[in-house]
């Protein structure tokens, strides 16, 4: 897809302004945080498990190369194809090429942040392949042409109304009077729709939410079980995923699983969780004839390299844009690509570079919120804060943030200086608010005053007060 | 060859840190249970997360249990899907059931598998597929039976593990199925809807009967 990242604070204030997405957003992120909370406290040694997950991911990456030639060494033993693909353009096209030797017409897709990021539904659509998205919120998306506003709840900012319009609009061949008030009605229809679609696939394309080196086998985590359907009916499974999602051991797979759905949704564990090693087995009655798996580098190595090495501990479970006041607020198309919220301002600028995304770490509070739930402890605030600064050396910030911060600097640093306009500000402030004790309207500040008031100084500064008493103390 | 240069650029990247120790895991204490309390424990997991429990006595006795809770739901079929030969032999007919061979077809409504180990930590199912347990089993049809053996209801994740390895050794079976509850989904309006695309049902049938094996070596 293409970024929009670059217009993040035109996107962020119309996502402000639309009342529909208020509503969407003001029950799912709250309801997920209020689960979470419940489900680690039911675990008294989460903190613990929280540690050993970063250990884990930390270890794995420090030895990357190991872990991935023995990941592939036993895929291929199972009877796994495993392919390598620098880019997104590289990845795109060995799908491509597998789907054509299998002479594919259809291709069924389970949730994969990995596919969005690569753009591959457009690359095989635009090869006249007819490609269906078989997650529930990824169905819904794709057929508005949306991208996902949540990396494990892409629908996240349609309400059920909007869900039973395009219902209406795409599925013509359905009695035009059927009731679809409920959820149940939704869900049973858009069932039924992609049952036919899961049992015409020839091919199904499924992400990783891990590989385990040890077994040679993908997992992955859903909720619905069309990754399950996906990866099992058509002919051909292909599993795209990023270099980072290799796991040593399938012990240590598990205490990632411990951490991932709580996090996620506060479940302990989501309804299906699959392990897929190779295809069909003789005397399978069941399971796809072919098996690949497209290991995908497409900016990770680099970021291995750099100082934004623990941002790929990342096991994509969505808390951090959960608990962020900001997602919150405006929703995730704002951030302007694949992946949005506190990681997304990380992430982003490390795979598309800083010039054209440089507002993203600015989207924080730096509340901290993210890092105290992220369940590998990624330190996102400051990897935030790396960016703001690379941001800052490629002059890369708008006029007026330059200049105010210019004026800061040189205020700052004299101390005399700044005394002398504290007191000026805080005299003129406490004379012209001593009437109602407080500012509803400022010139330059009108926005931030349109939800809340500005107490008024009174009239002297700490500097002063401290001075006029003996250290505090009055006299 | 992009193999070898992505391989050339992550060796490169990790040679600029220290290697980290994994530190030893085990399971948490709160999670772990074993024996009778690991089968309490796994009773109550999974009736949280809304499977349907019953017992049955034997294994001969499950085509009974079937047919009792077919009578008091709302399920309209008597006609099961499954190929586990150690199901199959059973009388069917006594109960007023039919089965049919094979692997699941588009229109079963309900299926029967028969699942390796259930772990008491989270009320999960073990399923291994292969032509015994096909895996379409547990996906296509609208109600899923799983019949599981006490003696291999575990604690944790580990010790399922322990009975994954000591079945399969280094090659596991083309699908494991780690199952905890009905198909379901959020994305409509955040509210829990199930039967998305697998099962609106899952009923797991607890065989209590059977002779403790010997547990595998830890
Ligand atoms: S950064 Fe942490 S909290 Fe955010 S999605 Fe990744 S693992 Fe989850």
């Amino acid at each position: 897809m293409k970024p929009s990242s670059s217009r993040f604070p035109d996107n962020a204030a119309a996502a402000l302004a639309n009342p529909r997405l208020r509503a969407a957003l003001d029950t799912l992120p709250g309801g997920l945080v209020a689960q979470r909370r419940a489900a680690v406290a039911a675990v008294p040694e989460f903190e613990a498990l929280r540690e050993a997950a970063r250990a884990i991911r930390d270890a794995t990456l420090d030895d990357l190369a190991s872990h991935l030639e023995a990941f592939e060494t036993k895929a291929i033993s199972m009877g796994s194809k495993v392919h390598w693909a620098s880019d997104a353009s590289e990845a795109c096209r060995i799908v491509l090429d597998i789907c054509r030797a299998a002479r594919a017409r259809l291709v069924v897709k389970g949730k994969s942040m990995v596919s969005e990021e690569i753009g591959l539904n457009a690359h095989l659509e635009a090869e006249g392949l007819e490609v269906v998205e078989s997650d529930l919120g990824e169905y819904i998306i794709q057929k508005r042409g949306e991208t996902p506003s949540h990396i494990i709840a892409p629908a996240i900012h349609l309400t059920e109304a909007d869900v039973a319009a395009d219902f209406r609009a795409y599925h013509t061949h359905l009695p035009a009077d059927r009731r679809l008030d409920t959820p149940q009605s939704l869900v049973a229809e858009a069932r039924n729709v992609l049952r036919q679609k899961f049992l015409a696939a020839d091919v199904g394309i499924t992400g990783a939410n891990f590989l385990v080196a040890e077994t040679g086998s993908s997992i992955i985590v859903t909720n619905e079980g069309n990754g399950d359907l996906a990866q099992t009916l058509p002919r051909v499974h292909i599993v795209v995923a990023t270099i980072d999602k290799v796991v040593p051991t399938l012990t240590e797979a598990m205490t990632l699983l411990r951490v991932l759905a709580r996090s996620a949704t506060g479940q302990d564990m989501t309804a299906y969780t699959t392990l897929a090693t190779g295809p069909r087995r003789p005397g399978d009655l069941d399971g796809p004839e072919q098996s690949h798996i497209v290991l995908i580098d497409n900016g990770r190595s680099e970021m291995l390299a750099s100082d934004m090495r623990d941002a790929l501990r990342c096991i994509r479970c969505g808390a951090c844009m959960n608990h962020c006041p900001v997602y919150n607020a405006i929703g995730g198309h704002a951030y302007g690509w694949v992946y949005p919220g506190p990681i997304g301002a990380v992430l982003t600028p490390s795979l598309l570079g800083i010039v054209e995304t440089s507002h993203l770490p600015n989207a924080s509070t730096f509340c901290g919120s993210c890092e105290t739930v992220c369940p590998v402890k990624i330190p996102l605030v400051s990897l935030m804060r790396t960016w703001r600064e690379r941001a800052k050396q490629q002059r890369l910030e708008t006029w007026p943030a330059r200049a105010l911060s210019k004026l800061w600097i040189s205020t700052a640093t004299r101390p005399a200086l700044y005394h002398l306009l504290a007191r000026v500000a805080v005299a003129i402030g406490g004379a012209l608010g001593r009437r109602k004790g407080r500012f509803s309207s400022l010139p330059f500040a009108r926005g931030w005053l349109a939800h809340r008031e500005l107490p008024a100084p009174q009239g002297r500064t700490f500097q002063q007060l401290w001075r006029e008493t003996e250290r505090g103390v009055p006299r | 060859m992009s193999r070898d240069a992505i391989l050339t650029r992550v060796r490169a990247a990790g040679a600029m840190t220290p290697k980290r120790a994994t530190p030893p895991l085990a399971a948490p204490p709160s999670l772990t249970t074993s024996g009778d309390a690991a089968i309490a424990r796994f009773r109550t997991m999974a009736a949280a997360k809304g499977i349907t429990i019953i017992d049955a006595p034997a294994r001969d006795a499950v085509p009974q249990a079937i047919a009792s809770i077919l009578s008091s739901t709302e399920i309209e079929t008597r006609q099961i899907r499954l190929n586990d030969p150690a199901m199959t032999k059973f009388d069917w007919r006594a109960s007023s059931l039919s089965i049919e061979l094979g692997a699941a077809e588009p229109q079963d409504v309900m299926a029967l598998s028969t699942a390796r180990a259930a772990v008491a930590e989270t009320g999960t199912l073990l399923l291994a597929s292969g032509a015994e347990n096909p895996a379409t089993l547990a996906l296509l049809p609208e109600t899923h039976a799983i019949v599981i053996d006490a003696m291999n209801i575990v604690g944790t994740f580990e010790d399922a593990l322990t009975i994954l390895r000591t079945h399969y050794g280094e090659s596991l079976p083309r699908a494991v199925n780690l199952i905890s509850g009905a198909s379901r989904t959020g994305d409509i309006g955040g509210r829990i809807v199930h039967g998305a695309h697998g099962p609106h049902r899952l009923i797991v049938i607890i065989v209590a009967n059977e002779i403790r094996a010997p547990q595998p070596a830890p």
